[in-house]
């Protein structure tokens, strides 16, 4: 079969938000992926898909059904490190991909379960591994994820909260390393998401379609383009697609020299505060994203600022108190309320 | 890079890291060394730390936890056939059990209250009987397992039935942390934790083992630990006073207060040891009514003179009926506490057409009416549950399949075969199964109630701004269906018309919008109402989902349907002939004031429906211990 192509990441016209809450994660994995919500037809699923090209590459243990990453030695799944006291484990690079996880997937197949084949022909148990294996290092991909089944968001949720998916299903018991990057689409009339799912999301954007006539125009350009002659469109975008990429690989590298420092640590906790956010992923997921962001400027020192331009990411969805507001963010009220707070 | 033999520890949050919660924490060092304590629960909004606490627990417990997943299938939790044991030697042995392996040991189930109930009683159950028995494919055994569970919930999730929150020994909260200073450490540590996990656990190891330890010794002392005689009385007067249901609750103190003392060196408890081990385990368990709008105090804060004061005894009076029986009729209108409202106006006046703001929203009671048909069990405050006939929902067992066989339970099915492997004959294959061997799955769904609400928008309403408590009240049962995942829609009738205002929708977001402008004046065309609402409900109606018109009205119907009749006995055989339409009603009465009609408590009747009043609604009122409990923490 033919790979089908992916419409270039650098093609998108507009959304700059959308397209920033992407790159952030592929920066930082720990910020925690990226929730979508807008009508239908925004270029929701187009994106995520083409950020695929962006992806950098991976170290990962040669051959494992988990994609146990190489430098997570504690968390190797069991036939990891069955390998890894033989001395057999073997290194391989590979790239971070997006995995798919369709509507209509059944427990079994996102949790694990037995291995049915290798049951009847041998008579012996073996763990057959599932969506959350597969997903584990990579970006876990769910389009209208508010019309997920419950009990699979369920599986999500507890695999979510540790970064481990225990198995303990048809006679298996087993556990794997799954710490994967949520990233969902909805179309907020069809729905909401469960509370406990939308906190999960470290980054949540609000689309809307464009309205500018020019830019429409574009887009309707330029997505013609692309389906009259897929590869020579590609082509077109490859210098842009690679200035993307390098961009985001030497953010990768400056992350690793960043340190938050006390003003930003301040700024993380003070925000949340004043809007009346319920828990600490707030907190934390403002200095994670700040520090990707000042990354991808550029820069090795993050500032509050950061902090500040990062919160109309990390905060509209935590702060409805009450499920029924709306929830829009002033970031510039936000700053100005911030400077004049934070020296206190 | 050569790796040798390496021992895999999966990082742990310590437990000394972790910032404030005290009370979480003292609760759970006190069920760590109790050897009576069985389980205990923690309880909290999303994102305040229940899980970094609960499995913080192995950094001091000196036991194994034993993580119970969502995914958990009922033959690895309770015990099954060993299919590779039955395969080889065509024997019935049972593999170990997650309830066996935890024996001794710690078990562990994050989000306790979305887990499927009836799993929850049978481990609940085990944990409280130290052991359980396995009756199931040619198995019968009964095994040890004197664990202590530990379970997580987030109420914002669906609640849990009182019967099973009392199962608890200890319940605990996890709250908010407001002080900036904390939290600024607890953002650092938990970045340290993500960035190095080994360094922060070496950091805090000393101060784990430091509790550890204590834990270990206070464990051994515990058991010779006693509470005063005097004590004794003292600690059943407060659970009397705090209606605490049963005696659970007075045991579960004892023995908090015995764990409390060993942990402090001491040999007998003394009246602090009760008063911490009293709201540790009574709060969750209290059944009192609030005098005011205030939320209860915790009750450390109670009086623990051996004579209770009894200024509660007042309360008793009013306890409101626990069920939604009733039909009852409204209180006659003597009421004397009751605000004097002007007379209202007639029905007829036509009022100019006003949009009231929305008016607060409360906590609303357990409104639906219970269900008897479907399997439905103690559930309180969750979306209703069933088996499902098709092939969807959570798979919670298999089954010897009654009929033609469409949902084969794989798995289950290899191993109703294992054992006949080593006689049947096999030519060339490995496994050789017979028609008999076949199971079938048995699925739940959860399946969500149709709520249509319909919305009386006359100026009866209106003029005495009753809508705004009106839309109050839909606004809370609208937050009560978003917990409950249940789809909603909205028709409204005024003046000669019922119009859908909302489609049933799963937006909570939406109807909010829309309930904010509807807009109050005219007559009132309740037939009209009723009519929508049957057509809207029955073209969405499905197979799997209970359908329920929630009627918001004073019942005074002005409007007729059909020219020339007279509309409020039109109304009323509307309803009749409603009343078997496979539709559940129920009727909230907006009447107010001293002069009554109590004509919506004749539509409820006509419609056979549940007759509720605007007031009954609110929970505050109807004060249960969980209810008091999650509000406290908002």
């Amino acid at each position: 079969m033919k790979k089908r192509l992916t419409y270039p990441f650098a093609a998108i016209v507009g959304q700059e938000n959308m397209k920033e809450a992407l790159i952030l994660n592929t920066i930082n994995p720990l910020i925690g992926g990226v929730l979508i919500r807008g009508e239908k037809g925004t270029a929701k699923s187009t994106a995520v898909r083409a950020l695929t090209d962006l992806l950098p590459e991976k170290h990962v243990v040669a051959g494992c059904a988990c994609n146990c990453e190489w430098e997570d030695i504690n968390n190797y799944c069991p036939s990891c490190q069955e390998k890894m006291d033989k001395g057999e484990l073997k290194e391989a690079v590979v790239l971070m991909r997006v995995v798919e996880l369709p509507l209509s997937s059944t427990e079994d197949r996102v949790a694990g379960t037995l291995d049915i084949e290798y049951a009847i022909s041998t008579g012996k148990k073996k763990f057959e591994p599932g969506v959350l294996a597969k997903a584990n290092g990579n970006i876990l991909y769910v389009d209208e994820v508010n019309l997920l089944d419950d009990h699979i968001v369920d599986l999500l949720l507890d695999a979510a909260a540790m970064g481990v998916n225990f198995i303990e299903r048809e006679g298996i018991s087993y556990s794997h390393p799954s710490k994967f990057i949520l990233v969902g689409t909805m179309n907020p009339e069809e729905g909401d998401l469960r509370p406990q799912l939308l906190d999960r999301f470290g980054l949540v954007v609000d689309i809307i379609a464009e309205h500018d006539e020019d830019r429409r125009m574009q887009i309707i350009q330029r997505r013609m383009d692309f389906e009259k002659d897929p590869e020579g469109f590609r082509d077109d975008f490859a210098d842009a697609q690679q200035k993307d990429r390098d961009r985001i690989l030497n953010a990768r590298d400056l992350l690793a020299k960043i340190e938050p420092t006390e003003d930003v640590i301040r700024a993380a906790v003070k925000i949340p505060l004043h809007l009346e956010v319920d828990g600490h992923r707030a907190d934390l997921t403002l200095i994670k994203a700040a520090c990707a962001y000042a990354a991808l400027e550029g820069r090795t020192d993050v500032r509050p600022s950061d902090v500040v331009h990062v919160s109309k990411l990390v905060m509209p969805h935590r702060m409805r108190r009450n499920p029924f507001q709306d929830s829009t963010l002033d970031t510039e009220e936000l700053d100005k309320w911030l400077s004049e707070n934070m020296s206190v | 890079m050569a790796l040798g033999k390496h021992e895999c520890v999966r990082p742990v949050f310590p437990f000394s890291a972790i910032v404030g919660n005290d009370a979480a924490k003292e609760a759970l060092v006190c069920a760590l060394t109790s050897p009576d304590i069985n389980s205990v629960l923690i309880c909290g909004p999303k994102g305040t730390g229940k899980s970094v606490l609960a499995r913080s627990a192995s950094s001091i417990a000196g036991r194994k936890i034993v993580t119970l997943p969502l995914n958990a299938t009922e033959d690895r939790i309770f015990g099954s056939i060993d299919l590779e044991k039955a395969m080889s030697e065509g024997k019935r042995r049972s593999s170990l059990s997650m309830l066996a392996e935890a024996d001794k040991n710690i078990l562990l189930v994050e989000n306790l209250n979305i887990f499927p109930e009836y799993l929850t009683y049978q481990i609940m159950n085990a944990a409280e009987f130290r052991s359980n028995v396995v009756e199931r494919e040619g198995i019968s055994e009964t095994y040890d397992c004197r664990f202590l569970l530990i379970a997580t919930m987030n109420p914002d999730e669906g609640a849990m039935s009182e019967h099973l929150l009392d199962r608890f020994d200890i319940c605990v909260f996890t709250s908010n942390i407001e002080d900036e200073d904390q939290r600024e450490e607890i953002v650092r540590r938990r970045f340290l934790f993500e960035k190095d996990p080994l360094a922060l656990m070496k950091e805090y190891s000393g101060k784990d083992a430091d509790t550890a330890e204590l834990i270990r010794t206070a464990r051994e002392k515990a058991r010779f630990t006693r509470v005063p005689d005097g004590y004794c009385g003292a600690i059943s007067n407060v659970c009397i006073e705090l209606n605490v249901c049963g005696h659970r609750g007075d045991i579960s103190v004892m023995n908090a207060s015995c764990a409390l003392a060993a942990l402090d060196g001491r040999e007998t408890a003394n009246l602090d040891d009760l008063k911490k081990a009293a709201a540790m385990c009574l709060e969750h368990r209290r059944n009192d009514i609030p005098q005011d709008q205030e939320p209860p105090e915790p009750p450390e804060n109670d009086d623990w003179d051996d004579e209770p004061e009894d200024d509660n005894d007042q309360n008793n009076d009013e306890d409101p009926p626990q069920d939604q029986e009733p039909p009852e009729p409204p209180e006659p209108p003597e009421d004397d506490d009751r605000e004097q409202m002007p007379p209202p106006p007639m029905p007829d006046v036509d009022a100019n057409e006003e949009v009231f703001e929305v008016g607060d929203a409360f906590r609303v009671i357990d409104y639906m009416p219970k269900n008897d048909g479907l399997k439905n069990k103690g559930r309180s405050g969750k979306h209703t549950e069933s088996m499902s006939d098709d092939k969807t929902g959570r798979c919670i067992g298999y089954q010897i399949p009654k009929g033609r066989i469409e949902d084969v339970a794989l798995c289950a099915s290899i191993c109703a075969a294992a054992p006949y492997q080593v006689i049947r004959d096999h030519s060339d294959l490995a496994i050789v199964m017979s028609k008999d061997d076949l199971r079938e799955k048995v699925r739940e769904k959860k399946r969500g109630n149709e709520i249509l609400f319909l919305v009386d928008g006359s100026g009866s309403i209106g003029a005495q701004k009753r809508m705004v408590a009106v839309k109050g009240a839909i606004l809370s049962m609208l937050k009560d269906a978003y917990q409950k995942r249940d789809t909603i829609g909205m028709a409204v009738f005024r003046t000669d018309h019922a119009e859908e205002v909302l489609p049933l929708t799963k937006s909570v977001l939406r109807a909010y919008k829309v309930l904010a402008d509807i807009p109050t004046g005219g007559k009132t065309p309740l037939t009209h109402g009723l009519i929508k609402g049957y057509e809207i409900l029955s073209k969405n109606s499905s197979a799997n989902s209970r359908s329920v018109m929630v009627i918001l009205s004073d019942g005074r119907c002005n409007v007729a349907y059909t020219p020339g009749v007279k509309p409020l006995d039109e109304m009323l055989s509307t309803a009749r002939s409603l009343a078997d339409k496979g539709m559940e009603f129920i009727v909230i009465d907006t009447e107010t004031g001293r002069l009554r009609f109590g004509l919506a408590l004749e539509l409820c009747r006509a419609l056979d429906g549940t007759y509720l009043c605007l007031e009954d609604l609110n929970a505050e009122y109807i004060a249960s211990s969980v209810r008091s409990a999650m509000n406290k923490m908002n």
